[in-house]
């Protein structure tokens, strides 16, 4: 009992913090997505989430960001691990690779979206570069590949972080089920199977959540490069959201946060639970 | 404990991966705080009658980006109404963080203002969003005041599902003069000019040796005059990818803007050592000078030396009109709304009936010397008359052109002037200006794609 105290009171500053700025305006949204405007304030019912679920643009803005989420997720997780396992076997300058690492994440967003802009904008080198290599003006200037940009954006910054998680991971793991693995004639690939994915399911449920968590933040870098109005392929439910801000809809604004909630609150809480019977049966 | 704990982790992560934000109500502690601030308890009392004007007295509260033109007006509004005074608030250079901070305030339906000027803001879906008071009722409330007064123009756009949102107090027009010596040549006979007129202008003074001198071209002036006619807010449609635009983009890219010593303030234009020298007011301007320059304020005597330009140099206005033939606004000067959550509204209502119906413009011109009386064109169609015949009075004709093109001028496009929009399509523009690899078909689509994912918002 003593020690559930302790758990609450450890968690009461943070509580506090998310309840002030968080869950409370949060709700107050809720009343915001139900009424008609913030002049006359009419109940209006679902109106606002019906008429959000049917527009296109929100649709297409939730594909594209489910897109972007299973490939930077999915790919920034294998990235991870494999930069991981590759530092584990490093012998040599461990301490200078891991720092190399974790570069991304020292350098100021604002900085280097200047970096990408060179790269990636419409003049840019790498555009430079292709009619360089002999493709034609139309189809540079189509410049279709927006949403692999932004992926790379996305694992520059956090495969680093979800490499040292890893690698931490990876540390944890007895060498000895290796060694026992070894005598069972296991080879590489069984070990990997049966000892590294199992015992760092732990560690991959983190990296998975962050990832999901990153993935959302990196609306900021995509802000930066393309403005509030991006090409349609890279159009965000952060876009929608963050312009419905600028156009005064607070109502539309609330609704689609309401929705995205919902989604990603059944994510989670999926992802809590399966990581729960994973848990249970490993014990 | 550990199946509370996994559901708070699971509301932590969602709340943060959600868009939700801080509501504090700052300005209702500066409303407590401030004594006879919109909200406080000061009100409007009906005093003695001075003059032809109902008396009034209490504090008024005004949220504007940029107190240029306020601080000649509101001492106007203070001398016509001396209980009354108004407090100026908000002023600052910069237009994305006035933007924001209003919204955030606008969006909260708390206010620590009774009027906000919504230059740079989203006017029409402010409007659509119903956050400000309906100005049709309290024109119409009025005995002597009529929406037939106004420009009707102005009206029309103001007019958004029905209700007017918010209304400018005046207006600028977007004219051209151009040396009187060089009309021939460069081919600006008429009364009205485009951009393609302009073009060709340009392209003959350059075939005739002289040199293209302006004031307030650049070409961000010309693309957005243009993008602005291409853009229906009401419809949710655009032209802008249209044979038309793309012809436009052509042509301005063309043009090399550096060499047409372009000087945006008086500093710059002293720095400049192509055609201009300095004079002893301003700047004067070789002969061999195309001068071709916007006026943005037609109400102003030539002799006025308000501008870079010697009244000898200068034609009369040549009115500019964008690519499709509609005359354009070059901007709503002070459109400004009572927001719903005002505490004070008769009074603020007050200080728009003194702008938009009362004030007295008899013999006043818009300029004398370097003094401001009240700069733009009065939305009113009386004071610009009083205004112009103060100015002009010698030249009838030129008074009544100047009112049929303020009557026909649409403000429509204006409407969709706001900070966002306006970003992301200049983007577009400067991508393409500074690009040897976009063509114009591309900038118009991309354009045009842009605008369509705003009006599907």
């Amino acid at each position: 009992m003593k020690a559930k105290k302790v758990y609450w009171l450890f968690l009461l500053p943070s509580l506090c913090g998310v309840l002030l700025f968080f869950a409370v305006p949060f709700v107050f949204s809720l009343y915001y997505a139900l009424i008609d405007n913030m002049g006359s304030r009419a109940f209006t019912g679902l109106r606002h989430f019906i008429e959000t679920l049917q527009n296109d643009l929100f649709l297409s803005a939730g594909r594209n960001t489910l897109v972007f989420l299973l490939l930077s997720v999915a790919l920034g997780m294998a990235l991870s691990l494999l930069l991981a396992l590759a530092l584990r076997r490093l012998r040599h300058s461990r301490a200078l690779a891991v720092s190399v690492l974790l570069l991304p994440m020292v350098v100021p967003s604002g900085t280097i979206v200047q970096f990408w802009r060179v790269l990636f904008d419409a003049n840019g080198l790498l555009n430079r570069l292709l009619l360089q290599m002999g493709f034609g003006h139309a189809e540079v200037a189509q410049n279709q590949w927006q949403m692999g940009i932004i992926v790379f954006i996305f694992l520059w910054k956090n495969v680093s972080y979800n490499t040292v998680l890893f690698w931490s991971g990876l540390n944890w793991i007895p060498q000895n089920y290796y060694e026992q693995m070894n005598l069972e004639g296991a080879g590489a690939l069984g070990r990997f199977r049966h000892v590294t994915l199992v015992y760092l399911s732990p560690t991959s449920f983190i990296v998975l959540l962050m990832s999901i968590v990153n993935s959302f933040k990196v609306f900021k870098e995509i802000f930066m490069l393309y403005g509030a109005y991006p090409p349609g392929n890279i159009y965000m439910l952060q876009h929608y959201m963050n312009n419905q801000f600028q156009s005064l809809n607070m109502q539309k604004l609330s609704s689609a946060a309401w929705l995205l909630f919902l989604v990603l609150g059944a994510l989670l809480a999926f992802l809590f639970q399966r990581q729960k019977r994973l848990t249970d049966l490993y014990e | 404990m550990k199946k509370v704990l996994g559901v708070l982790c699971v509301l932590l992560l969602v709340f943060q991966l959600s868009a939700c934000g801080d509501q504090s109500d700052p300005d209702r502690i500066y409303r407590e705080a401030v004594p006879g601030s919109a909200g406080s308890a000061a009100s409007s009392e009906p005093m003695s009658s001075s003059g032809d004007l109902p008396q009034v007295t209490g504090v008024l509260t005004l949220k504007a980006q940029q107190d240029f033109y306020w601080k000649h007006w509101i001492p106007l509004f203070e001398k016509a109404y001396p209980g009354v005074t108004v407090q100026l608030t908000g002023t600052t250079e910069d237009a994305d963080s006035y933007a924001q901070q209003t919204m955030v305030e606008l969006m909260s339906g708390s206010v620590a203002y009774d009027l906000l000027e919504l230059w740079n803001l989203p006017i029409y879906r402010a409007a659509e969003n119903g956050l400000f008071e309906d100005l049709t009722a309290y024109v119409d409330g009025e005995e002597n005041c009529s929406l037939d007064d106004l420009y009707p123009g102005i009206v029309a756009a103001s007019t958004v599902e029905g209700q007017i949102a918010s209304l400018p107090l005046a207006f600028d027009v977007i004219a051209l003069r151009v040396n009187p010596s060089h009309i021939d040549v460069s081919g600006l006979q008429n009364d009205r000019v485009s951009f393609r007129d302009l073009y060709t202008a340009m392209e003959k003074a350059d075939n005739f040796g002289l040199v293209t001198v302006e004031n307030n071209h650049n070409a961000y002036l010309f693309f957005q005059t243009e993008l602005m006619a291409s853009i229906d807010e009401a419809n949710k449609v655009t032209t802008v990818n249209s044979p038309e635009f793309i012809t436009f983009l052509e042509q301005i890219k063309i043009i090399d803007w550096n060499q047409t010593n372009y000087a945006d303030t008086e500093s710059a234009g002293r720095a400049d050592t192509g055609s201009y020298k300095k004079g002893s007011d301003f700047l004067e301007i070789d002969a061999n000078a195309l001068s071709m320059m916007v006026d943005e304020t037609l109400i102003s005597p030539p002799e006025a030396l308000l501008l870079p330009q010697q009244s000898e140099t200068a034609s009369l206005p040549l009115l500019f009109t964008a690519g499709n033939g509609r005359t354009e606004f070059s901007a709503l000067v002070g459109p400004v709304g009572i927001p719903k959550a005002c505490e004070n509204k008769e009074l603020a209502w007050t200080f728009l009936r003194y702008f938009l119906f009362e004030m007295d413009c008899e013999g006043k011109v818009p300029y004398q010397g370097e003094d401001m009386y009240f700069g733009p064109t009065p939305v009113n169609r009386s004071m610009a008359n009083q205004l112009m015949e103060a100015t002009f009075g010698d030249e009838p004709a030129l008074i009544e052109k100047l009112n049929g093109w303020f009557s026909e001028a649409d403000a429509y496009s204006l409407l969709t002037v706001n900070l966002g929009l306006m970003n992301a399509t200049n983007g577009v523009f400067t991508e393409y200006l500074q690009s040897d690899v976009a063509s114009a078909e591309e900038c118009a689509r991309k354009l045009e794609e842009k605008i369509y994912t705003y009006f599907k918002e």
